[in-house]
């Protein structure tokens, strides 16, 4: 079957990358080298290209790196940074190559491997909300009611739902009175 | 017979000609059209309808009640021939509120508005121009029977709602009341229309019984 961005997003999106991470300052990181195994798991046609860094007069520079699966591509960016994030003046070769291995790793989750470890620094995938579906499962229950009106009375008779509860769940819930 | 039907929802430019003037207003109703909407003001109409959901569900979670004749289950109401005009032109009054209370809420409309794109809630200067088909819709209920004392105006938005509490106000009522008999004399062609009516001169009965201002 031929890839898509669809479907390479939906394959590698969905992988738990626990254990497989390391620590920098306050970030987690997908280790390059897992980075690397799991993409080639999958898809053992991927290739990594470097593109013309961006240099600046002050001697800071961005790496950018182009993924590629056949005719698939995403291209990332990532700075050349100390350990506290800051941009290194004139980087040496050493500081460079860590930086092109962070920065390969931040292009390939723009396929969807690991991008979860941006959103919140977990290593489990995180389940977006994005279809409109209901979160708050008491809310779900009045949403499947056949009586919503007298659900909604009871969940709020039994505190249920309350002020915190949220109205756009409710919402969705009652659209259809 | 003719009959034309004054919507509380375009009070607005019937009564002040806020978005289309009230000549242009009234040249529409006589000849049947219906102007399109600017995609501008499309966009927030667009956004209040997928929305108006959020408002009720708020009003319901911060009253702990259910209310009745909310989304799908609106009920517009209609005075018929409103001014007991004699011939063959008639001119009704209807409206649609968002939603009715319940229990001790059953003498109060709700009307939801979601104004700003969601970004925050309207302040009180922005609600104000609401007052006239609140006033009206309290109106029409209370012609047809059904007894209303207030409504409860809600501004939602993603970032917090407020709601104020408009008590009926017959003083406001019959300041609109004459001018919608002006208007309505106008359509069955027996008189003209100011381009701006005088300004209410009493005070409004509102207050904000949720969220800060």
């Amino acid at each position: 079957m031929e890839n898509t961005y669809k479907s390479v997003f939906e394959t590698l999106s969905k992988i738990d990358v626990t254990g497989k991470t390391e620590q920098k300052g306050n970030y987690t990181y997908l280790k390059w080298s897992y980075a690397w195994h799991i993409f080639n798991h999958y898809y053992p046609e991927v290739q990594v290209k470097w593109l013309e860094p961006f240099t600046y007069d002050n001697g800071t520079m961005i790496l950018r790196c182009r993924i590629e699966i056949g005719d698939l591509y995403k291209e990332g960016w990532l700075p050349v940074y100390d350990n506290k994030y800051n941009a290194i003046e004139n980087p040496r070769a050493d500081d460079i190559q860590d930086n092109m291995q962070r920065c390969m790793v931040k292009s390939m989750s723009l396929f969807g491997l690991a991008l979860q470890l941006y959103h919140n620094g977990q290593p489990k995938p995180e389940e977006l909300n994005l279809e409109g579906e209901i979160n708050d499962p008491e809310v779900k229950k009045i949403a499947k009611a056949k009586d919503k009106k007298k659900a909604v009375e009871l969940a709020l008779k039994n505190s249920a739902i309350d002020e915190n509860t949220s109205e756009i769940d409710l919402g969705k819930a009652l659209e259809k009175v | 017979m003719k009959r034309f039907n004054l919507r509380s929802s375009n009070l607005l430019n019937i009564c002040f000609g806020a978005y289309v003037s009230r000549q242009r207003t009234l040249d529409n109703l006589l000849n049947d059209v219906v102007e399109p909407i600017n995609p501008f003001a499309q966009k927030f109409i667009n956004h209040g309808n997928l929305h108006e959901k959020s408002g009720v569900a708020k009003w319901i979670l911060i009253n702990k009640q259910m209310p009745t004749e909310i989304l799908s289950e609106q009920k517009n109401y209609v005075v018929e021939n409103f001014l007991n005009l004699k011939g063959d032109t008639l001119v009704d009054l209807s409206c649609t509120p968002d939603g009715r209370g319940s229990g001790i809420f059953k003498d109060c409309l709700i009307e939801i508005k979601c104004g700003a794109m969601g970004e925050k809630p309207h302040a009180l200067d922005k609600m104000r121009i609401y007052l006239a088909q609140v006033c009206i819709q309290q109106y029409v209920l209370n012609s047809l029977g059904v007894e209303i004392n207030k409504t409860h105006l809600v501004s939602w938005s993603f970032n917090g709602t407020r709601i104020w509490e408009v008590q009926r106000n017959v003083e406001f009522e019959h300041y609109l009341m004459s001018i919608l008999e002006e208007f309505s004399i106008a359509l069955i062609g027996s008189g003209d229309i100011e381009k701006k009516p005088k300004k209410f001169e009493g005070e409004h009965k509102i207050k904000l019984i949720y969220g800060k201002e």
